[in-house]
Protein backbone atom coordinates (compact mmCIF):
# COMPACT_ATOMS: atom_id res chain seq x y z
CA UNK A 1 0.00 0.00 0.00
CA UNK A 2 2.70 2.45 0.82
CA UNK A 3 4.92 1.85 -2.33
CA UNK A 4 1.16 2.43 -4.40
CA UNK A 5 0.71 5.43 -2.01
CA UNK A 6 4.41 6.77 -2.83
CA UNK A 7 3.87 6.54 -6.59
CA UNK A 8 0.71 8.79 -6.93
CA UNK A 9 1.35 11.31 -4.49
CA UNK A 10 5.18 10.83 -3.06
CA UNK A 11 7.19 9.82 -0.39
CA UNK A 12 6.89 11.15 3.07
CA UNK A 13 8.95 14.36 3.54
CA UNK A 14 9.48 14.38 6.99
CA UNK A 15 11.53 11.24 6.14
CA UNK A 16 14.63 13.17 6.09
CA UNK A 17 15.98 16.84 6.99
CA UNK A 18 15.35 19.07 9.15
CA UNK A 19 12.01 21.21 10.30
CA UNK A 20 12.34 24.53 8.31
CA UNK A 21 11.15 27.80 9.16
CA UNK A 22 7.85 26.85 10.02
CA UNK A 23 6.39 30.18 7.52
CA UNK A 24 7.37 28.10 5.23
CA UNK A 25 5.91 24.57 5.98
CA UNK A 26 2.20 26.99 6.36
CA UNK A 27 2.66 28.61 3.36
CA UNK A 28 3.64 25.29 1.17
CA UNK A 29 0.50 24.12 2.93
CA UNK A 30 -2.30 27.22 2.17
CA UNK A 31 -0.76 26.51 -1.09
CA UNK A 32 -1.88 23.03 -1.27
CA UNK A 33 -5.00 23.87 0.36
CA UNK A 34 -5.25 26.69 -2.17
CA UNK A 35 -5.06 24.57 -5.27
CA UNK A 36 -7.41 21.89 -3.92
CA UNK A 37 -10.25 24.84 -3.71
CA UNK A 38 -9.24 25.28 -7.25
CA UNK A 39 -9.77 21.66 -7.86
CA UNK A 40 -13.45 21.75 -6.09
CA UNK A 41 -14.67 24.97 -8.25
CA UNK A 42 -13.54 22.64 -11.13
CA UNK A 43 -15.50 19.81 -10.65
CA UNK A 44 -18.23 22.09 -9.77
CA UNK A 45 -18.46 24.62 -12.56
CA UNK A 46 -17.91 21.03 -14.83
CA UNK A 47 -21.12 19.02 -12.96
CA UNK A 48 -23.33 22.18 -13.12
CA UNK A 49 -22.35 22.68 -16.88
CA UNK A 50 -23.28 19.04 -17.83
CA UNK A 51 -26.25 19.01 -15.42
CA UNK A 52 -27.63 22.75 -15.11
CA UNK A 53 -27.08 23.76 -18.59
CA UNK A 54 -30.43 23.80 -21.30
CA UNK A 55 -28.60 21.46 -24.05
CA UNK A 56 -26.28 23.44 -26.80
CA UNK A 57 -27.21 23.60 -30.91
CA UNK A 58 -23.90 21.40 -30.84
CA UNK A 59 -24.60 17.67 -30.05
CA UNK A 60 -22.47 16.71 -26.59
CA UNK A 61 -21.55 20.54 -26.29
CA UNK A 62 -22.12 20.38 -22.43
CA UNK A 63 -19.57 17.65 -22.64
CA UNK A 64 -17.30 18.63 -24.44
CA UNK A 65 -17.02 21.54 -21.56
CA UNK A 66 -17.81 20.16 -18.49
CA UNK A 67 -15.91 16.67 -18.77
CA UNK A 68 -12.44 18.29 -18.75
CA UNK A 69 -13.12 20.75 -16.14
CA UNK A 70 -13.70 17.98 -13.84
CA UNK A 71 -11.21 15.44 -15.02
CA UNK A 72 -8.74 18.66 -14.55
CA UNK A 73 -10.23 19.08 -10.88
CA UNK A 74 -9.81 15.33 -9.98
CA UNK A 75 -5.78 15.40 -11.57
CA UNK A 76 -4.92 18.73 -9.90
CA UNK A 77 -6.12 17.42 -6.14
CA UNK A 78 -3.84 14.26 -6.24
CA UNK A 79 -1.19 16.16 -8.19
CA UNK A 80 -1.24 19.43 -5.41
CA UNK A 81 -0.46 17.19 -2.85
CA UNK A 82 2.54 15.86 -4.74
CA UNK A 83 3.68 19.26 -5.06
CA UNK A 84 3.24 19.75 -1.39
CA UNK A 85 5.58 16.50 -0.62
CA UNK A 86 8.06 17.61 -2.89
CA UNK A 87 8.01 21.36 -1.95
CA UNK A 88 8.45 20.25 1.87
CA UNK A 89 11.06 17.41 1.05
CA UNK A 90 13.00 20.60 -0.46
CA UNK A 91 12.30 23.34 2.02
CA UNK A 92 13.73 20.63 4.74
CA UNK A 93 16.92 19.46 2.95
CA UNK A 94 17.86 23.69 2.31
CA UNK A 95 17.87 22.71 -1.83
CA UNK A 96 15.48 24.59 -4.14
CA UNK A 97 11.92 24.67 -4.90
CA UNK A 98 11.50 21.78 -7.80
CA UNK A 99 9.22 23.43 -10.58
CA UNK A 100 5.95 22.60 -10.76
CA UNK A 101 3.86 21.76 -13.73
CA UNK A 102 0.13 22.27 -12.38
CA UNK A 103 0.02 26.26 -13.62
CA UNK A 104 0.95 24.53 -17.10
CA UNK A 105 -1.75 21.71 -17.15
CA UNK A 106 -4.06 23.93 -15.56
CA UNK A 107 -3.71 26.81 -18.23
CA UNK A 108 -3.60 24.81 -21.06
CA UNK A 109 -6.65 22.57 -20.11
CA UNK A 110 -8.75 25.94 -19.44
CA UNK A 111 -7.32 27.27 -22.25
CA UNK A 112 -8.67 24.57 -24.74
CA UNK A 113 -11.93 24.56 -23.14
CA UNK A 114 -12.34 27.78 -23.29
CA UNK A 115 -11.73 28.01 -27.33
CA UNK A 116 -14.38 24.83 -27.02
CA UNK A 117 -16.67 26.74 -25.57
CA UNK A 118 -16.67 29.35 -27.78
CA UNK A 119 -16.96 27.28 -30.64
CA UNK A 120 -20.02 25.85 -29.23
CA UNK A 121 -21.69 28.68 -27.67
CA UNK A 122 -21.23 30.27 -31.70
CA UNK A 123 -22.87 26.97 -32.85
CA UNK A 124 -20.38 27.00 -35.95
CA UNK A 125 -20.52 23.39 -37.89
CA UNK A 126 -24.66 23.66 -37.39
CA UNK A 127 -25.47 26.05 -40.05
CA UNK B 1 -21.71 25.82 -7.61
CA UNK B 2 -22.13 27.98 -4.49
CA UNK B 3 -18.63 27.17 -3.39
CA UNK B 4 -17.73 28.27 -6.94
CA UNK B 5 -18.23 31.94 -5.94
CA UNK B 6 -16.77 31.65 -2.87
CA UNK B 7 -13.50 30.81 -4.08
CA UNK B 8 -13.27 33.97 -6.71
CA UNK B 9 -13.95 35.57 -4.53
CA UNK B 10 -11.51 34.25 -2.27
CA UNK B 11 -8.56 34.59 -4.90
CA UNK B 12 -8.14 38.43 -4.75
CA UNK B 13 -7.17 37.74 -1.09
CA UNK B 14 -3.98 37.91 0.36
CA UNK B 15 -3.88 33.87 1.17
CA UNK B 16 -4.13 33.04 -2.34
CA UNK B 17 -2.08 30.75 -4.61
CA UNK B 18 1.07 32.86 -4.87
CA UNK B 19 1.38 33.61 -0.95
CA UNK B 20 4.90 33.79 -0.69
CA UNK B 21 7.31 34.49 1.69
CA UNK B 22 7.49 38.35 0.90
CA UNK B 23 3.55 38.56 1.80
CA UNK B 24 3.91 36.29 4.70
CA UNK B 25 6.34 38.84 5.99
CA UNK B 26 3.83 41.63 4.74
CA UNK B 27 1.02 40.45 7.06
CA UNK B 28 3.43 40.32 10.29
CA UNK B 29 3.28 43.85 10.86
CA UNK B 30 5.83 46.46 11.11
CA UNK B 31 8.72 44.11 12.35
CA UNK B 32 10.66 43.60 9.55
CA UNK B 33 13.61 41.93 11.61
CA UNK B 34 11.73 39.40 13.61
CA UNK B 35 8.41 38.14 11.52
CA UNK B 36 6.03 36.38 14.04
CA UNK B 37 5.78 32.56 12.83
CA UNK B 38 2.10 32.72 14.85
CA UNK B 39 0.61 35.01 11.82
CA UNK B 40 1.49 32.49 9.17
CA UNK B 41 -0.26 30.17 11.20
CA UNK B 42 -3.55 32.23 11.66
CA UNK B 43 -3.16 32.74 7.46
CA UNK B 44 -3.22 29.08 7.03
CA UNK B 45 -5.89 28.21 10.05
CA UNK B 46 -8.06 31.04 7.86
CA UNK B 47 -7.23 28.66 4.69
CA UNK B 48 -8.49 25.92 6.76
CA UNK B 49 -11.81 27.68 8.02
CA UNK B 50 -12.70 28.81 4.07
CA UNK B 51 -12.37 25.05 3.28
CA UNK B 52 -15.02 23.95 6.01
CA UNK B 53 -17.06 26.98 5.48
CA UNK B 54 -17.10 26.19 1.49
CA UNK B 55 -18.27 22.34 2.10
CA UNK B 56 -21.01 24.29 4.52
CA UNK B 57 -22.45 25.75 1.59
CA UNK B 58 -22.13 22.78 -0.76
CA UNK B 59 -24.06 20.47 1.65
CA UNK B 60 -26.82 23.37 2.01
CA UNK B 61 -26.88 24.01 -2.14
CA UNK B 62 -27.07 19.85 -2.26
CA UNK B 63 -29.80 19.78 0.56
CA UNK B 64 -31.78 22.42 -0.94
CA UNK B 65 -31.36 21.49 -4.42
CA UNK B 66 -32.54 23.34 -7.46
CA UNK B 67 -36.04 21.77 -8.66
CA UNK B 68 -36.61 24.49 -11.50
CA UNK B 69 -33.55 23.00 -13.34
CA UNK B 70 -34.67 19.60 -12.52
CA UNK B 71 -31.85 18.73 -9.15
CA UNK B 72 -34.12 17.20 -6.64
CA UNK B 73 -33.66 17.92 -3.00
CA UNK B 74 -31.21 15.93 -1.41
CA UNK B 75 -31.20 16.51 2.54
CA UNK B 76 -29.50 13.42 3.70
CA UNK B 77 -25.98 13.91 1.69
CA UNK B 78 -26.57 17.70 1.72
CA UNK B 79 -26.62 18.02 5.55
CA UNK B 80 -23.50 15.04 6.01
CA UNK B 81 -21.22 17.22 3.32
CA UNK B 82 -22.73 20.35 5.85
CA UNK B 83 -21.59 18.28 9.03
CA UNK B 84 -18.26 17.35 7.52
CA UNK B 85 -17.62 21.03 6.55
CA UNK B 86 -18.47 21.96 10.18
CA UNK B 87 -16.62 19.73 11.77
CA UNK B 88 -13.84 20.90 9.53
CA UNK B 89 -14.32 24.52 10.99
CA UNK B 90 -14.34 23.28 13.89
CA UNK B 91 -10.86 20.74 13.48
CA UNK B 92 -9.01 24.28 12.12
CA UNK B 93 -9.97 26.04 15.38
CA UNK B 94 -8.94 23.85 17.61
CA UNK B 95 -5.68 23.03 15.76
CA UNK B 96 -4.90 26.55 15.30
CA UNK B 97 -4.21 26.97 19.17
CA UNK B 98 -1.79 24.17 18.94
CA UNK B 99 0.25 25.05 16.22
CA UNK B 100 0.37 29.19 17.14
CA UNK B 101 2.06 27.61 20.25
CA UNK B 102 4.10 24.79 18.35
CA UNK B 103 5.51 27.13 15.79
CA UNK B 104 8.18 28.78 18.26
CA UNK B 105 9.59 25.12 18.92
CA UNK B 106 8.74 21.60 16.86
CA UNK B 107 7.39 21.45 13.96
CA UNK B 108 3.88 22.53 13.01
CA UNK B 109 3.44 21.38 9.32
CA UNK B 110 0.63 18.88 8.30
CA UNK B 111 1.51 15.15 8.14
CA UNK B 112 1.27 13.77 4.75
CA UNK B 113 -1.28 11.67 5.69
CA UNK B 114 -3.64 14.85 6.56
CA UNK B 115 -3.29 16.27 3.60
CA UNK B 116 -3.87 12.84 1.46
CA UNK B 117 -7.28 12.93 3.46
CA UNK B 118 -8.30 16.09 1.81
CA UNK B 119 -7.03 15.46 -1.77
CA UNK B 120 -8.24 11.91 -1.40
CA UNK B 121 -11.58 13.42 -0.74
CA UNK B 122 -11.62 15.80 -3.35
CA UNK B 123 -10.44 13.33 -6.07
CA UNK B 124 -13.09 10.95 -5.01
CA UNK B 125 -15.55 13.77 -5.35
CA UNK B 126 -14.12 14.27 -9.07
CA UNK B 127 -14.46 10.70 -9.83
CA UNK B 128 -18.03 10.44 -8.92
CA UNK B 129 -19.22 13.95 -10.87
CA UNK B 130 -17.22 12.21 -13.78
CA UNK B 131 -19.48 9.30 -13.75
CA UNK B 132 -22.70 11.04 -13.01
CA UNK B 133 -22.00 13.83 -16.05
CA UNK B 134 -21.00 10.89 -17.89
CA UNK B 135 -23.76 8.74 -17.43
CA UNK B 136 -26.64 11.66 -17.82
Amino acid sequence: LTSWRERIVGPDPHAEGTDPDPRFSFANERTFLAWNRTALALIGVGLAVTQLLPPFDITGGRHAIGLPLIALGTVLSVASLRDWARNERALRLRLPLPPSRLGLITALVVGVVGLVAFVVAAGWGVG
Amino acid sequence: VTGDGRDGHDAGGDESVGDGVDEADDGDGADGDAPDPTAAAARTSLAWRRCGLSLVACGLAIARGFAHVGVPAQPAIGLAVALLGGGLWVLANVESRRRARLSLGTHPAASHGELLVVAGATALAGVVAFGLAVSR
